[in-house]
């Protein structure tokens, strides 16, 4: 830029400290601000903190929001003080007119904040990816081979079963039995393996801080650990069709005695229908027969209904 | 960079070239060529569902105002979230912007007569009045219109889980409206590449064009591979492709892949026209220069290049795709989108401020975006958007984004320009009360939103118990769309009204800075009777402010002008001559 000798450094001196005075302003809004929020709002932030991941969920929240809701005072500051300080007339009236280099550019504030917000995007990424590695996938769905784990060598599986319109729950390590409600001892790691029997769904744990989509045919992996004992609410987060609304369904933290107590009961009132169940298995087939949303392991062939699955069909009959 | 001949003035044709019989009235409409009747055209028809999708919101709004609500069924529940999506996202936000304004306003800023291939530019609104009809016809088949949501995730969308006519419509539209904005979008490179007027150097351009020929590009990336996934998946329902589905070896995120390959690249497409709306309006009622011009301009072409590399944050969940990698790429498609608003207020900061009813909607987008850009930034953190993914918290997210361009910044963009297009003004106090009534509207709709989605509300839901607690909130919301509803009819009012009682409107109502303003208004057949000289990105300006722009030239930071700065002395000549 050839311009430094004519910014207009003489008009700025007659004129109020432009500057500084946004500078003021925006510093003592951002700390009540983000004070305000912190200590009012923040505590309550969902999802709360009955898993580690809901928690971390929390935190992070909280930390962006304090983060972020500065930047957005900032550029309000800044545009509400110019939209009082220069305000002018009805269009068509006569007034000093900005033209020169001043008005087009004025590199060295603009290097600043391209710095500024790239510093800030850059930072809020670092922790980001901390908060999301750390707490083992921070509750999100990892796939089948997860790359975040927690430290716990054999959390507690259970695999989260979603169909039109859903969810059930397989306990592996209690023959595998199947209940529609979502029961977890307190204090222990839990690895949900979410799969679907048709369409996509998504099963989100609102309390535990866990959202993983079922997807048909693929076992996705979801890490969390309990913290404190507390209801649950699952609710489905992928349209699904119809009845999509209604499908959720409830489920409790409990200490982890009960928790044993119950999973015993359980298992051996369920044994009769277990038996009929598929053997545990990381993925289903749908079977097209089954009204009621029954499913085959994965080696029984899925054309049982043919008239539903098109070409084949039409090769069948 | 060559010395560029200066054109000599008025044209060496001053006379219309003899074109023979001319039809008129329905004949000329069907038949005319002319980007002025074809933008018209798509302007009009967009608003037209605009308003249909926007009755969809209020009774989608209604439904929600109380729980366990029976206004509507679950089915059409599903139907009416869908084509609300579909009609703003398909068949508004977009042709709206690409079809509409910058059809009309792109040939103009750029001093040319007419689009680059004027008969594709018909056939493209042709196809989109005729995709458009026939995804709302999905209606009146039996199983009623497509019902999967606008996004139409596999393996729901199948034949299996969504039969019927309805769905095939929607297909068949989105591939009639695909092909009509990709030939839209090889119009608009094709006109801002090679019908510039003389001395309209790339780096000339209105920051609106610029942003138009990003977006054309982005539509010629993103398009195609939306029209190719809706044809496997046709070709899943009816010829059992098994392409999306997982009986016969098929991979149901494959979809999503594809579809958010298009639809991350598609929000920007519907976002940067309106960036470039707001940012000449801006310039023009703070009456300087477009601060920062050409940090504008890298902006928005590192926005386009980046929004290539986001898709995936929309499937964060999945358990499919590299979570670092795409919140890395989210949170720097922010750093360009803060160059813009620094920008912006740039621009206005020691101008000399008119809040015409424009200006009012420019600076309601920039207040609306900002809070809707920075919720997106929150969403770039995985763990925050495990919180919030498909919550009511995201729907209030692009919502703010995609209204706070598409409407605040569209109607800025009709309000600044409506008088070009049809040579009468709009009443300001009807304009001025659409606006408060919508920019309150909009907070009263949407903020309660967000804390609904914090507190736990799926999105796409048709109803919900009273032992949720969501009520109150969502009556809030609701009450905010009948506002926003009011607004938009003052604002059908203020239309009818200019339509029956005209105002005339001069050539340069605003004391514009860029050439379209140097046409009459509206313009004749072919655009201009003659063109201001062209020495910076705002010749109509330096044209009707001479003792201005000497003076900006001595001190201007732009490499070009040494190369024409001599000739500023032709200035008043040609404004002689030309009248
Ligand atoms: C500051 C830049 C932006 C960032 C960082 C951002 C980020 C995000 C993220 C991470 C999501 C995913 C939320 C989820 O998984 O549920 C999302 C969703 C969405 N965004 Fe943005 N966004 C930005 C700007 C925009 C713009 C400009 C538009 C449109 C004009 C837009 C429209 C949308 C839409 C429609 C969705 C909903 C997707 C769905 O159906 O779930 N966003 N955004
Ligand atoms: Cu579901
Ligand atoms: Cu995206």
């Amino acid at each position: 830029m050839s311009d430094t000798s004519v910014r207009p450094s003489s008009t700025l001196r007659r004129e109020p400290r432009h500057f500084r005075r946004l500078l003021a302003i925006w510093f003592v809004v951002s700390v009540v601000g983000d004070v305000l929020f912190y200590t009012l709002v923040g505590p309550h932030v969902p999802p709360g903190t009955e898993t580690s991941t809901a928690a971390h969920q929390q935190l992070d929240f909280n930390v962006l929001f304090v983060v972020a809701l500065p930047v957005v005072f900032a550029i309000w500051v800044y545009l509400i003080y110019a939209l009082v300080v220069w305000k002018g007339g009805e269009v068509g009236e006569t007034e000093p007119l900005m033209g020169g280099a001043a008005a087009r550019t004025h590199l060295r504030i603009q290097l600043w904040w391209i710095m500024g917000t790239t510093a800030i995007v850059l930072g809020l990424f670092v922790f980001g990816t901390v908060e999301l590695v750390l707490p083992a996938g921070a509750g999100g769905g990892e796939g089948p081979n997860p790359i975040w784990t927690p430290k716990s060598k054999n959390p507690l599986q259970v695999q989260v079963i979603a169909q039109q319109w859903k969810f059930t729950y397989r306990y592996p390590a209690y023959g595998g039995m199947e209940t529609d409600q979502l029961v977890l001892p307190n204090n222990t790691a839990i690895a949900f393996h979410v799969t679907s029997l048709d369409v996509i769904h998504s099963f989100w744990a609102y309390q535990l801080g866990v959202k993983a989509d079922a997807n048909p045919d693929q076992d996705n992996v979801a890490f969390t650990t309990t913290n404190e004992v507390g209801a649950i609410t699952v609710r489905c987060s992928e349209l699904c069709g119809l009845w999509h609304g209604a499908m959720f369904n409830y489920g409790k933290v409990v200490p982890k005695a009960q928790f044993a107590t119950w999973a015993q009961q359980t298992e051996a009132q369920l044994a009769p229908v277990t038996k009929l169940l598929p053997p545990f298995s990381y993925t289903y087939n749908p079977d097209a027969n089954g009204a009621d949303g029954g499913y085959y392991p994965d080696n029984v062939d899925p054309y049982s209904k043919p008239e539903i699955y098109g070409a084949e069909s039409k090769k069948a009959q | 960079m060559t010395l560029l001949a200066e054109r000599p003035s008025p044209l060496s044709h001053p006379e219309e070239p003899e074109h023979g019989h001319e039809p008129s009235g329905v004949l000329n409409w069907l038949t005319s060529t002319d980007h002025k009747v074809i933008g018209k055209s798509y302007t009009i028809t967009s608003l037209v569902f605009f308003c249909l999708a926007g009755v969809m919101a209020v009774v989608i709004r209604t439904q929600l105002a109380s729980p366990d609500g029976t206004i509507v069924s679950q089915h059409t529940y599903n139907e009416l979230f869908t084509m609300h999506g579909s009609l703003m996202l398909y068949l508004f936000a977009g042709p709206f912007a690409f079809g509409g304004l910058a059809n009309y306003i792109v040939p103009l800023q750029v001093g040319a007569p007419d689009m680059a291939f004027p008969r594709l530019n018909a056939l493209s609104y042709w196809l989109y009045l005729t995709g458009g009809l026939t995804m709302i016809a999905g209606f009146l088949t039996v199983g009623g219109a497509a019902d999967f949501g606008w996004v139409a995730y596999a393996p729901l969308s199948n034949a299996v889980n969504s039969p019927g006519a309805g769905p095939d419509m929607w297909i068949v539209a989105l591939v009639l409206t695909g092909f009509s904005a990709i030939f839209t979008g090889v119009n608009i490179v094709a006109t801002i590449f090679y019908l510039r007027a003389p001395g309209l150097t790339m780096f000339r351009l209105p920051i609106f064009t610029w942003n138009m020929l990003v977006t054309a590009i982005l539509i010629l990336v993103a398009f195609p591979v939306l029209t190719a996934a809706l044809i496997l998946l046709w070709c899943d329902r009816h010829l059992g492709a098994h392409i999306f589905t997982t009986t016969g070896g098929g991979v149901p995120v494959l979809w999503q892949n594809l579809f958010w390959f298009f639809g991350h690249p598609e929000v920007y497409i519907l976002a940067l026209p309106y960036f470039g709306m707001v940012t000449d309006v801006l310039a023009t009622f703070s009456r300087k220069p477009v601060f920062g011009y050409r940090g504008m301009i890298f902006a928005t072409i590192s926005i386009g290049a980046l929004s290539t590399a986001v898709w995936a944050h929309h499937m964060f969940t999945t358990g499919v795709v590299l979570l670092p990698f795409f919140s890395l790429m989210s949170y720097l498609i922010a750093v360009p989108t803060g160059i813009k608003f620094f920008n912006w207020i740039g621009t206005m900061w020691r101008g000399s401020l008119h809040f015409t009813t424009a200006m009012l909607f420019a600076v309601g987008f920039l207040i609306v975006f900002l809070f809707g850009g920075v919720t997106g930034v929150l969403l770039a953190a995985p763990p925050v958007d495990f919180a919030t993914h498909n919550t009511y918290f995201v729907v209030a997210h692009f919502h703010e984004v995609l209204f706070g361009s598409a409407v605040f910044g569209g109607f800025a963009g009709l309000y600044y320009w409506y008088p070009k297009m049809t040579g009468r003004m709009l009443r300001e106090r009807l304009g001025q009360a659409s606006f408060w009534f919508m920019f309150i509207g909009f907070w009263v709709t949407f903020l309660p939103q967000y804390l609904l989605g914090l507190h736990g509300m799926p999105r796409r839901i048709a109803e919900y118990a009273a032992s949720e607690g969501w009520t109150g909130l969502n009556r809030v919301s609701s009450v905010g769309a009948y506002l926003l509803f009011i607004s938009v009819a003052i604002m059908v009012v203020n239309f009818y009204i200019s339509w029956r009682r005209p105002i005339v409107a001069s050539g340069n109502p605003w004391d514009g800075q860029t050439l379209e303003w140097a046409a009459a208004s509206p313009p004749v057949h072919h655009n201009f009777t003659w063109l201001p000289p062209v020495r910076s990105e705002r010749p109509v300006w330096d044209f009707n402010h001479p003792e201005h722009t000497t003076q900006q030239h001595r001190q201007s930071d732009h490499a070009t002008d040494g190369l024409v700065g001599v000739a500023t002395t032709g200035f008043t000549d040609t404004g002689e001559e030309s009248e």
